[in-house]
């Protein structure tokens, strides 16, 4: 695991212990909101009214979100339809293009559950946008 | 030799053009091609930009085409046809007969590729497939022995193009029905094997279950390498065994091949893939790019990096690799 992410994974632990489920979820939408009116992402029609959920299974975070009317905001409930768990390095080499989802399932890195044509369509769309600049920028300052 | 990549995207194409392809394949939004998978493929816009970026850098753009028109669809097809025309295609790579009639009448000039679809696995269908359709490339289906596609390669004057990387199945190519069994669909009639709305994936404790329209056709131990969830690859009870029944998740590599595939005159080396990230296409590319490069410059001293090995293996299905049938003994 890169070092800065082994340094954070116990604080990180004990966080996901004690912060409520829904207040995780409203800072990860948040997140998404603002890349969105940022124009890094544009979620594509077929992702509206469904509700995701990314489980960082290294840092026992879940992360629940739904998107609404083109926007992405919080999700309450505990089930949603579609859950996809990976490790933080993982995602993080998925976010920037740099590892194909399918390699990682292959390999049992990457789990999906729920509605497989939806993880589908959230794979093909991440797939096919174009990283910022600033992203790879951001994660060669990163010790490998 | 050319590298023919897969793209299911603009973001792939480019990757793919970047690590050094000679020419990408691709498909539209819709089940004129054997990879109609959710999100995947490209709008006209991006295909567009795809051909522009290709012959700006002197490289190709071809145009798989390579379902089968379904009754009282023909015309969705042959759009398909005139579309890839229109966009600019250096080839299209078709399989149906009346398909190819279409496009040989319509557009005499344009490049016809028999799709490893079209199952042209000797000399009389090759040739037939000349005679009738004028068609310039054959993609070969990978039942073949190295000594087969030599002695093809000697006979037809039709360009020879096998695959070099990939995930393989039963290669009943252009007439698998098997997983309509399942769900109703086929490669040939939706152009997909496993349609995702089929799909289900469940784990608990580490299991992991693969469900196809509700039939489990896979149980993974926790840790075992999975594969992609198809009935072909599934392991089933038989005879009171239990295993895959017809064959195991696998990836074809012929990097070892590639001075022996490049003497016989093989034309062009494929890589599958088409539904895969533009992580897989730049990472494969650029491996195959520089084995073809060593294996064209000094064919005598050619040798498999190790790092070339490791690279392929770490996107193999099911986690290994396998010669296929270019290499079988038994033959």
């Amino acid at each position: 695991m890169n070092p800065v992410l082994t340094r954070l994974q116990a604080p990180l632990q004990r966080l996901a212990a004690h912060v409520p489920a829904p207040l995780l979820s409203l800072h990860f939408a948040a997140g998404l909101e603002i890349a969105r009116r940022l124009k890094w992402l544009s979620p594509p029609p077929e992702l509206d009214g469904r509700s995701f959920a990314i489980n960082l299974r290294d840092l026992g975070l879940r992360h629940a979100f739904c998107c609404r009317q083109g926007q992405f905001r919080p999700h309450w409930p505990q089930a949603v339809d579609l859950e996809l768990s990976a490790s933080t390095a993982d995602f993080l080499a998925m976010l920037r293009g740099q590892m194909d989802a399918d390699t990682l399932f292959f390999q049992r890195r990457l789990q999906i559950s729920g509605d497989t044509e939806l993880g589908l369509i959230v794979k093909n769309w991440l797939d096919a946008a174009e990283r910022p600049a600033w992203l790879d920028k951001l994660a060669s300052c990163l010790p490998a | 030799m050319e590298l023919v990549a897969p793209a299911g995207s603009l973001a792939a194409l480019k990757a793919a053009l970047q690590a050094g392809a000679d020419a990408v394949y691709l498909g539209l939004k819709n089940a004129t091609n054997a990879r109609n998978f959710a999100g995947l493929n490209f709008s006209e816009t991006d295909i567009r930009s795809g051909v522009a970026l290709a012959r700006g850098l002197g490289r190709k753009v071809l145009f798989a085409i390579n379902t089968f028109p379904q009754p009282g669809r023909t015309q969705e097809w042959r759009a398909a046809v005139d579309a890839a025309h229109d966009l600019g295609a250096h080839a299209v790579i078709l399989a149906d007969p009346g398909l190819l009639a279409y496009a040989r009448d319509r557009y005499p000039h344009l490049r016809l590729h028999l799709s490893v679809q079209g199952s042209a696995t000797h000399l009389d269908a090759i040739e037939l497939m000349r005679e009738q359709f004028n068609i310039q490339r054959v993609v070969l289906p990978r039942v073949l022995t190295l000594n087969e596609i030599a002695k093809l390669a000697r006979q037809t004057t039709v360009e020879i193009e096998v695959f070099g990387f990939g995930s393989l199945c039963v290669m009943a190519e252009g007439r698998c029905l098997l997983s309509s069994f399942a769900t109703g669909d086929s490669p040939n009639n939706k152009g997909v094997c496993s349609p995702a709305h089929a799909v289900r994936w469940t784990e608990q404790n580490g299991q992991l279950d693969a469900r196809l329209n509700g039939i489990l056709i896979d149980r993974y131990a926790p840790g075992e390498p999975a594969a992609y969830p198809t009935l072909c690859k599934g392991r089933f009870e038989v005879d009171g065994e239990f295993d895959h029944a017809l064959e195991e998740p696998t990836s074809l590599n012929a990097l070892s091949l590639l001075p022996q595939l490049a003497q016989m005159g093989v034309r062009a080396i494929k890589i599958e893939g088409r539904q895969r990230s533009p992580a897989y296409v730049a990472q494969v590319v650029a491996t195959l790019r520089a084995a073809i490069d060593a294996a064209q410059a000094a064919p005598a001293r050619y040798s498999v990096r190790p790092d070339w090995q490791a690279s392929l293996a770490r996107h193999a299905e099911g986690s290994q690799t396998t010669q296929g049938a270019f290499e079988r003994p038994w033959k």
